[in-house]
């Protein structure tokens, strides 16, 4: 295989229906080895369906997919030694101890006896739950249960981590922890890391993004280059009268106003945002609850490639 | 493969000592109903086709054995419902050892605890008046061992597709217990009427039914009875045919 072709994860043309509903059409994507990529979408836009694929739970219907140089199609059972699994719902039985779920989990592999008893002790290290192992799983919280479901999925050693929202139901400072967790493994082992988010937060330390959208790609490639593509910086005006404002503004003349809920997103047309803000400040002080200077965010992106804001199902504008 | 479905059987069988009330439940429940309803109907019932008057208690032994056999499936194929909802299983099923771990677990680890089961209710065997000496003992536990893994795979069978225990219950309300009351447990085919007759004939818990009394009648030094492999063959044929049923359906990935 050439060296160019060096991915972890390669899906080229996926899509999926049930029964008649197309859930995902033509989706592509690459993850580098040792990268770390997203696949980035509000709820129902086909991110669990996409990951169910690659976690082979459910069968490739159209396009092709190869995970650490193999064909989907053809060699699931062998990809599955590969990656290392995190789903949305935990994957723990409750009423066993934590390492009674991971020597399980290992047996499932093939693994067992010395080899096995070793790898626990070391995952349980790694992630900092080492005098946990004894505790019945229902018994800790939810930031520990997550923990020892990435010690379970590393615990075979994947070279590849596939994880669907794995921070769901967790409060920010567990999530934020979970995260350098994560980025602390990656330190340690090569590991190329494929995920899915609804959270936009959640995006930005990847490598590369996948934006999707009620089963399409919207946008894809590294964070930064994306907002690059977007443009300016901006001032974001908080206000109670979003249309009045954004009308006045308007008439200034060489400036962008957009109404958008509670604020109203302003672009210079020439020149510079902060400048901008300053003088939108004095100017418009009594009718504006807070100015804000922005660069675009992948909120903006989703915004200006479907119309609508992020946080909208489809159907509500 | 084995060391994967031997695993999930070992786990089926801790999740179940773990939770005492279910081993309780399991145990008690059948037993207090052989005691209150065998005591109860006591010597009022009369054998069909014969003159002997026979104590209910001693009647109703065998249909208990059975009860708890299909208590036993019932509960360890509800877990696959329980499994996929926690996201137990979906693990299970990523891993390469896949369906084939997943049934044969199943199936192992319903089988190791009705068979455990039963065994300790036939130690109270001598009160319900049989006698089985340890050839009759080793023939049950082979019997029942067939038909634990014929019933775990029949509830597999109608929990696989499932998504809620209610409707799981349902089902089961609807299907295993006629088995049961049909099966000779409550009462004999001889003095039933035409259709239940019929009914009954086809069923293959009758079958099972019928092995379990024989063998229990075999007094210590008596021979074994002869028709036994004739129902024995009735009951692994069911079984077979169930357990590939069940590997066909856990094959199909969606």
């Amino acid at each position: 295989m050439a060296a160019a072709s060096l991915a972890a994860v390669q899906a080229e043309g996926v899509g999926y229906a049930y029964g008649r509903k197309r859930v995902l059409d033509n989706i592509s994507l690459k993850l580098e080895e040792g990268g770390m990529f997203c696949v980035l979408g509000p709820n129902g836009s086909g991110k669990t369906t996409l990951f169910k694929i690659f976690a082979t739970i459910f069968a490739l219907q159209d396009g092709e997919i190869s995970i650490a140089g193999r064909s989907l199609r053809d060699f699931p059972t062998p990809i599955r030694r590969k990656i290392g699994v995190l789903f949305q719902n935990p994957a723990v039985d409750m009423k066993l101890t934590v390492r009674e779920n991971l020597r399980h989990h290992g047996h499932l592999y093939g693994l067992e006896s010395y080899d096995l008893e070793t790898r626990i002790t070391k995952n349980l290290e790694a992630l900092g739950i080492e005098d946990r192992g004894g505790d019945f799983v229902e018994s800790l919280s939810g930031g520990l249960r997550r923990r020892v479901e990435i010690a379970k999925a590393l615990l075979t050693r994947p070279s590849i981590l596939l994880m669907d929202e794995p921070t769901t139901g967790l409060d920010p400072a567990i999530r934020s922890e979970l995260w350098s967790i994560i980025a602390g493994i990656r330190n340690t082992r090569k590991l190329s890391v494929l995920f899915t988010t609804h959270l936009l937060e959640e995006a930005e330390p990847a490598d590369e993004i996948l934006l999707l959208d009620q089963g399409r790609a919207v946008a894809s490639g590294p964070v930064a280059e994306l907002r690059t593509s977007l443009g300016k910086e901006y001032v974001r005006l908080g206000t109670y009268q979003p249309k009045k404002l954004a009308a006045k503004i308007r008439k200034e003349g060489e400036i962008e106003a957009t109404v958008e809920p509670a604020s109203v997103k302003v672009v210079p047309v020439r020149g510079l945002a902060a400048p901008l803000a300053i003088r939108l400040w004095r100017q418009y002080g009594k009718e504006v609850t807070s100015v804000t200077l922005c660069r675009p965010t992948l909120e903006d992106l989703f915004m200006q490639k479907t119309g609508r804001p992020w946080s909208s199902t489809p159907g509500e504008i | 493969m084995l060391k994967a479905a031997y695993s999930l059987a070992l786990r089926e069988v801790m999740r179940f000592l773990r939770q005492k009330n279910r081993v309780i439940g399991a145990l008690a429940t059948p037993v207090i109903f052989w005691f209150v309803l065998g005591s109860g109907v006591g010597r009022s019932l009369l054998e069909a086709g014969s003159r002997t008057r026979i104590d209910y208690l001693s009647y109703f032994f065998p249909g208990i054995i059975l009860l708890i056999i299909l208590f036993t499936a019932i509960l360890s194929t509800v877990s696959i419902i329980e499994d996929r909802k926690e996201g137990f299983l979906q693990g299970v099923l990523v891993a390469p050892a896949g369906w084939a771990a997943i049934l044969f677990g199943k199936l192992m680890g319903g089988t190791i605890l009705a068979v455990l089961q039963a065994i300790a209710v036939i130690l109270i065997a001598p009160y319900s008046d049989h006698h089985p000496d340890l050839r009759v003992i080793v023939s049950l536990v082979g019997v029942i061992s067939v038909l634990a893994i014929g019933l775990t795979a029949l509830g597999f069978l109608i929990a696989w597709p499932m998504d809620s225990t209610q409707g799981f219950h349902a089902v089961i309300n609807l299907f295993f217990v006629p088995l049961w009351l049909l099966s000779g447990a409550l009462f004999p085919a001889g003095g039933a009427a035409d259709w239940v007759k019929t009914l009954m004939r086809f069923n293959p818990l009758s079958y099972a039914h019928n092995a379990l009394q024989e063998l229990l009648a075999t007094k210590p030094g008596m021979p074994l009875p002869a028709d036994l492999s004739h129902d024995i063959s009735i009951v692994i044929a069911v079984t077979l045919l169930l357990v590939m049923a069940c590997a066909f359906q856990v094959s199909r990935r969606s």
